[in-house]
């Protein structure tokens, strides 16, 4: 799509159109979807954090600046909305689900039948031992391949703080990896 | 053939094959002769494998109904969202305060006016016509009144500063959010101040630090609507990786002694002509 369209889209967004909002929705959703998954790992979730963060988009457009580039900016609340979704989840499981839990139990059963979701669930865990910024940088630039200048527009910082950070991150994750492996095994 | 930093810095992208067929091709011929990239190249692939990454996206594992219903889906929680945002009432006491509030504003408003008038009157009616010395002086006293880039640098560090340590240190009170209305308004007037300054002749480094001031004031301007925590941390640890507030004291005091010292210049100037013309 042309950046004038697109320009225009946000424009009559601004002013309240619904169908040009619905529009530049069909062009994000999925990168959206995506990059909400990376964090949540769940469908149902990912779906309703995309879908809460296009709402929470629309109720901001107006203070959105043609400065930066929409998409990035839309990423950003994505990603925003997907933290809070999963400190919220951090609290509920912490309050409702111990370890001697049925719940657990049946998601560790489930988890062993593939070895995929194993290894998903394992890169899950070692992702939350991470400190956030270094966590974002691993997820959008590693795991959803947006290029580091995205990844800096999204995170506001340098591209070298990116390079920095995912250095660091993917160093962080093999050894917790490497631990998880060896706790598994 | 470039540097073994340029590089370093690609290795993670030639990893992945994000290269440009030539690009690509310089590094192989690199890591070929050059043991310790081909050393650190073998340590970032063994990062690069250890955290796989899946080929497939999540969400091509939903129908294509479901994304074909998907807008229309955020359209309607749009307008339900719109529907349900509830019609405030003001409270009285709420009512009675804007209405003082608005008073005390027309009675400023209108004191400032009539003050003008009286000495549009009074300079008329007692024909106080303007010394051309007099006048000249105020004329030369309002051109060192305009502040010079240098003040205006000072000045803009000064509030950049003062906005990045009430950042860093400003504290949730109930863990979910905070309100960044008035550091996301004053980070727009700055960031106006930057567009101006960032077109002045100034030496690299003050350049850099505006120019990295400036990303900072971008995030926090576009922050206004979704003051989450997660954005804050982020732009938290954007000031310290950058050093921002070691750089802006730093650029606070130069600029703040630049002009001091202009200042000190200017006065040895006219004490050194006064005595000129007194001999």
């Amino acid at each position: 799509m042309p950046v004038a369209d697109v320009q225009q889209l946000i424009e009559k967004a601004q002013e309240g159109s619904h169908e040009a909002f619905r529009i530049l929705v069909e062009r994000h959703m999925k990168q959206a979807y995506n990059l909400a998954y990376g964090f949540l790992h769940d469908h149902d979730d990912a779906q309703d954090v995309t879908q809460e963060s296009f709402v929470r988009a629309y109720q901001s457009i107006a203070s959105f600046r043609i400065e930066s580039e929409f998409g990035t900016w839309l990423y950003r609340i994505v990603h925003n909305t997907a933290l809070n979704r999963l400190r919220q989840r951090k609290t509920i499981l912490g309050r409702s689900v111990g370890l001697d839990h049925p719940l657990a139990g049946r998601a560790e059963s489930e988890s062993s039948s593939s070895d995929r979701r194993e290894v998903q669930i394992h890169i899950e865990r070692a992702l939350h031992e991470l400190p956030t910024l270094q966590r974002s940088v691993v997820i959008l630039r590693h795991l959803e391949g947006l290029s580091t200048r995205q990844v800096s527009q999204i995170l506001g910082c340098t591209e070298g703080t990116v390079k920095t950070h995912l250095h660091r991150g993917l160093k962080k994750m093999k050894k917790l990896l490497d631990f998880i492996h060896r706790e598994s095994s | 053939m470039k540097s073994p930093k340029h590089i370093q810095d690609l290795l993670y992208e030639f990893h992945r094959g994000e290269l440009p067929v030539d690009e690509r091709r310089r590094v192989e011929q690199h890591l070929a002769s050059c043991e310790r990239c081909a050393t650190s190249a073998k340590e970032i692939l063994e990062l690069v494998n250890a955290v796989p990454i899946s080929s497939a996206k999540p969400s091509e594992a939903l129908p294509e109904q479901f994304w074909n219903s998907f807008s229309y889906a955020v359209v309607n929680r749009v307008r339900s969202a719109e529907r349900l945002e509830p019609a405030r009432k003001i409270s009285f006491g709420e009512y009675l305060q804007s209405v003082l509030v608005y008073q005390r504003r027309v009675f400023t408003a209108l004191a400032v006016g009539v003050a003008v008038v009286a000495v549009v009157v009074l300079t008329r009616q007692f024909g106080v016509v303007g010394d051309p010395d007099t006048e000249r002086v105020t004329q030369a006293q309002s051109e060192t009144e305009t502040p010079t880039v240098q003040d205006r640098l000072g000045h803009y560090f000064r509030k950049s500063q003062i906005l990045m340590v009430g950042l860093m240190n400003m504290k949730s009170e109930n863990g979910d959010g905070l309100d960044l209305s008035i550091e996301s308004a004053a980070s727009r007037e700055l960031l106006q101040e930057a567009r101006f300054l960032s077109e002045q002749n100034m030496d690299e480094r003050t350049k850099r630090l505006v120019t990295d001031l400036k990303k900072i004031l971008i995030e926090l301007a576009n922050i206004e609507a979704m003051y989450d925590l997660p954005d804050i941390e982020i732009l938290r640890a954007g000031i310290r990786q950058e050093n921002l507030l070691f750089k802006l004291r730093m650029g606070e005091q130069g600029y703040d002694s630049g002009s001091q010292s202009s200042s000190n210049s200017t006065e040895q100037q006219n004490n050194s002509s006064q005595k000129g013309e007194s001999l």
